[in-house]
């Protein structure tokens, strides 16, 4: 029975190990000295884990923070970066009445879906002055209420804190070699240039449409050259619907890219995050992307990176405007412990200083309106001006949630050829009106 | 302690204390962490609930939407064909099993092996399958070298291949559980039937349809009742990693839907339907192949 | 392990020679054998590459070798500290399964009790329960039990989860021991809890490795609930810290294989020392 009985002895050991080392886990608020700041982050950095640009700016922020504010600590969580991890999260928690202080999320429908559990910040905003003036106007627009801050008068949610947009960025060296300069700026042009660098050997355009993405940007892009003033809230409204001519012929447009054989053959179950990293690694000419991935390809390309407005299709009013977006917003849930803490927090986050940290680490123009008058870097300051003359937002932010996932989904299949454009539309208008109902 | 004095005292009557006693524990924990949440999500199906707001009782207004709800449907077929797999897995792992525990040729390679792909994370699975599938992968240039271009496709990139490729990673994944579970299943039997058989002139198959088989009914009933749960309720990491419900809605099952409606439309209340009818459906199954495979017998497995 | 050391009465016979189906059969696990071990490959080249080279060629054999991506995983991963949570994590659970499970197999297969049968099919019907059903309402639950950021919360719920699995696995087993066993240990005067700490328990060997190896891959591997449950990075596990390396903008993917690798060789290493054991319970007489 020798060996039995130290099994035994062996097994309640580790039985009683275990217990107390589980005994001995600390829950996540400090209980020690002074107040914590629970700082939430989704949105672009969900990606800051430690040794990332991202995570060097956050850093900064938080020592600042608690120079400023002696006694307080804050203690930073990330989201998942998967949107449906990150909405599972932050709905569990919100359901479950244990929120952080301060969150980032993604700005548009992301915000708008949670405005039930978001402290209205218009009190604390008209008790700043000048604050709300000191922010690039546009991106108001996606941290308020139907999309209208009204001169800050609206329903507003969040604070802007990045300006965003879709560009086509392109390799200048592979161009050369092409014998062009830069990428063209209407769909006709583009096909004709697809067949020139094609001839080379070199595949012009890598299009990762797994989820949708790729087409979602290109036809927000070029929705702006079809849009008239008010069509978006026609839209929002289910005046104007998805199955509509400017949408059809958008999509018809896309799809010649396939056709004249632009992109790569698998492009509708390749993932974008994978096209941009083909991109980087200079497999292909040119790839659609937005300002947060200039330092991966400034990184892994340098000075052969180039930057050039995505091709319209369009000739309406706005055909040489752009669309934009503000990509994430810094909120306050309800039941936050430390609201005004938060508060303070956030104004730090927009600040002059802080944003223009925030640049290089993060590539994207900032929404603080000085700030993006000092940029430096020559393309932040490419993306600012660009994304500066936003007429309408990104598509996708604008609509409400549920529609924006249906969304991703049947502008892929109209991209596949799965269904025709219509058909897909139609669909979509089918969401837009049961999620309205 | 003395033995069979009386009605009052004696082994039967302290196990009718000490049964419970030692099943309680088993109990309390699958009251509190599986029935209470359970009973939670039968109250919130009658509700409309986005989670920032309190719920409202609407009745069985979800059941009646989910009647009409194409997707759902989708869902619940890709489901079922996910569950098509299952014969396939109970059989193929007895007779590997089987091969093993008769020391077939390279049996000790297969014993070292067998189980990891069970071990490895769905992530790498996943990511590996996406690039051994995608148009220019591994799978194609195979094809492509050996001459058989006819056979090359875009794998993810439409429903129907896509579904037969989760299938694959599911088969390939999960058979590693099952040869296991039969392997213990057979340590537990007494070797002299086999032997007996074996004695009697009877061949590897005949003793493996006559002894094993019979022997092993229980295993084999567990493997198939836990084999089908998991076609129906384990595989949003598969779906997720790989296809992430695409190409389209094509590859959603019915898990994927529970987790988008429930956190990205924050339609709790149909979620928690949804979840309801899920686990009515498990549970019709799993009591129906019960039945089938005892016979009709009740009472405990 | 050589033949000599098992019992001559139950040594396997061996395949006899000349058998048609031998040779495609062995070819065919053969090359079931391989593709397991493909993965591995995998990860470990995937690991060693630099970002740019994963471009270029994702299966084919590293052209460059670095040690960054170690290097990004332990460092900027945490991996060292979430390695312990996921070890904390993984014991403490399989501590609490096997007392309850055993008890509870043993309760509802040998002992003999009113309401046993109504007990033990509730606690096997919630196998039908497809766990992520139930995450809002386990949120909710943990929150207001005050266990959020916590290792309990997830101790005991893995526990849960998997208790109707494991009881039914450890009753199937118990009961297919002949009854003899027991009277023979009763006629000897012991009492419920010897017979059942001193014969069962020790007969049940081969389904405790079965079951430690089962439990342990399902908590080591889980996500869903460790994401949900556990946000700091004191308690926050492996799997969930591995996988936040994967971001919105930038994919780093040999960091990605390194970490993954790291939080795959400690199960691959547990499957390997239980497999043994599991083989040596089989040959040793697990009957006697």
């Amino acid at each position: 029975m020798r060996s039995q009985r130290k099994r035994w002895i062996v097994l309640l050991a580790v039985v009683a190990a275990s217990l107390s080392l589980a005994g001995t886990a600390t829950t996540a608020s400090g209980r020690g000295q002074g107040q914590t700041l629970q700082v939430w982050l989704g949105g672009i950095l969900t990606t800051s884990t430690s040794g990332t640009p991202f995570r060097k700016w956050v850093d900064t922020q938080d020592k600042l923070f608690e120079k400023q504010n002696p006694g307080v600590n804050v203690q930073i969580t990330l989201l998942p970066a998967d949107n449906g991890q990150l909405a599972a999260k932050v709905e569990a928690a919100f359901t479950a009445h244990s929120v952080p202080d301060v969150m980032m999320l993604y700005a548009g429908a992301y915000t708008t879906a949670y405005q039930p559990g978001l402290m209205q910040l218009n009190k604390y905003i008209d008790a700043t002055p000048g604050f709300y003036k000191s922010f690039v106007p546009m991106t108001w627009n996606f941290a308020c209420t139907n999309f209208d801050c009204k001169n800050g008068k609206g329903y507003i949610m969040g604070v802007p804190f990045d300006l965003g947009g879709f560009v086509m960025f392109y390799n200048k060296a592979l161009f050369k070699k092409a014998g062009l300069t830069h990428p063209a700026s209407t769909f006709s042009d583009l096909y004709k240039q697809c067949a020139v660098i094609k001839g080379k050997g070199i595949l012009p355009m890598i299009y990762g449409d797994r989820d949708g993405y790729a087409t979602s940007n290109m036809l927000t892009s070029d929705l702006v050259s079809y849009f008239r003033p008010g069509d978006l809230q026609r839209l929002l409204a289910q005046k104007l619907h998805f199955n509509s001519p400017a949408f059809i012929s958008s999509l018809n447009a896309i799809r010649g890219l396939k056709t004249h054989g632009c992109i790569n053959s698998d492009a509708s179950s390749f993932g974008q995050l994978n096209s941009d990293n083909k991109f980087a690694a200079g497999a292909a000419a040119m790839v659609e992307g937005q300002p947060q991935n200039l330092p991966q390809f400034v990184g892994a390309l340098g000075s052969k990176v180039g930057v050039w407005p995505m091709p319209v299709s369009g000739h309406g009013p706005w055909a040489h405007k752009q669309a934009g977006n503000a990509i994430d917003n810094w909120v306050i849930p309800n039941g936050a412990k430390n609201p005004t803490l938060a508060w303070k927090y956030i104004q730090l986050a927009t600040s002059k200083r802080m944003q223009l940290l925030e640049v290089p680490e993060l590539g994207s123009p900032p929404s603080n309106l000085a700030a993006a008058n000092s940029v430096k870097d020559p393309y932040v300051r490419y993306f600012a001006r660009l994304t500066a003359q936003a007429q309408i937002p990104e598509l996708d932010q604008a609509v409400p949630n549920q529609v924006a996932l249906v969304l991703y989904r049947y502008l892929n299949q109209a991209f596949s050829g799965a269904l025709s454009p219509s058909s897909a539309m139609s669909h979509v208008d089918q969401t837009m009106a049961q999620a309205n109902h | 302690m003395s033995l069979d004095i009386g009605f009052n005292r004696g082994p039967h009557n302290r196990e009718r204390l000490w049964g419970p006693l030692y099943a309680l524990p088993a109990i309390a924990l699958v009251v509190v962490f599986i029935g209470y949440p359970f009973g939670s999500i039968i109250y919130h199906s009658f509700t409309h609930w986005n989670g920032l707001e309190p719920a409202r009782w609407i009745g069985v207004k979800n059941y009646r939407d989910l009647l009409h709800d194409s997707l759902f449907r989708l869902a619940l077929r890709n489901n079922l064909l996910f569950a098509i797999s299952v014969p396939v897995q109970v059989v193929v792992p007895l007779l590997m099993a089987y091969l093993i525990h008769e020391r077939i040729p390279g049996w000790r390679l297969f014993r070292a092996t067998y189980f990891l792909p069970a071990v490895y994370s769905t992530v790498v699975i996943g990511l590996l399958a996406q690039v051994i599938f995608a148009s220019h992968g591994a799978v194609n240039i195979a094809f492509g070298k050996t001459g058989l271009t006819g056979l090359e496709h875009d794998w993810l990139g439409s429903g129907p291949t896509a579904i037969g490729v989760i299938l694959l990673l599911l088969i390939w994944a999960n058979f590693g559980y099952n040869v296991v579970l039969y392997l213990a299943g057979m340590s537990t039997m007494d070797p002299q039937l086999p032997e007996a058989a074996r004695v009697d002139g009877a061949g590897r198959l005949a003793v493996l349809r006559h002894v094993y088989i019979p022997g092993l009914r229980r295993v084999i009933e567990l493997v198939l009742v836990t084999n089908t749960i998991t076609a129906f309720a384990y595989m949003l990491t598969y779906i997720f990693v790989v296809t992430n419900g695409g190409p389209g809605f094509d590859t959603y099952d019915t898990e994927f839907l529970i987790y988008n409606e429930a956190f990205s439309y924050q339609a709790l209340g149909y979620a928690s339907a949804i979840g309801v009818v899920l686990t009515l459906i498990i549970l019709l199954f799993g009591v129906f192949q019960i039945r089938m495979l005892t016979g009709g017998k009740t009472g405990s497995a | 392990m050589s033949a000599a050391s098992i019992p001559e009465a139950i040594q396997p016979a061996r395949i006899r020679a000349g058998s048609i189906l031998r040779w495609p059969v062995v070819a065919g696990m053969t090359l079931i054998a391989l593709s397991a071990l493909f993965p591995l490959y995998f990860m470990t080249a995937g690991a060693f590459r630099t970002k740019l080279d994963w471009e270029r060629s994702l299966v084919g054999w590293p052209t460059t070798t670095s040690m960054q991506a170690f290097h990004d995983a332990w460092v900027s991963g945490h991996i060292s500290l979430y390695f312990r949570n996921s070890a904390v994590v993984t014991s403490g659970t399989i501590a609490l399964t096997l007392i309850t499970a055993t008890l509870g197999g043993y309760a509802f297969s040998k002992l003999n009790w009113r309401g046993k049968s109504a007990c033990y099919f509730f606690v096997l019907a919630w196998m039908a329960v497809p766990p992520l059903v139930l995450m809002v309402p386990i949120y909710v639950e943990m929150v207001q039990l005050h266990l959020m950021n916590t290792y309990w919360s997830v101790i005991l719920l893995y526990t849960a989860i998997n208790l109707p699995f494991n009881c039914y696995l450890m009753a199937a087993f118990f009961r297919s021991v002949p009854d003899e066993l027991i009277e023979a240990a009763r006629m000897d005067g012991a009492s419920i809890h010897a017979t059942f700490l001193r014969v069962m328990v020790p007969i049940a060997k081969p389904a405790i490795a079965t079951l430690c190896i089962f439990n342990i891959l399902y908590v080591w591997n889980e996500f869903l609930f460790a994401l949900l449950l556990l946000s700091s990075d004191n308690v926050k596990t492996l799997t969930v810290g591995v996988l936040q390396m994967q971001g919105r903008f930038f994919y780093n993917y040999p960091a990605l294989m390194a970490g993954l690798l790291i939080a795959s060789l400690p199960v691959v290493g547990v499957y390997l020392v239980f497999q043994k054991y599991l083989i040596r319970a089989v040959a040793a007489g697990a009957l006697k």
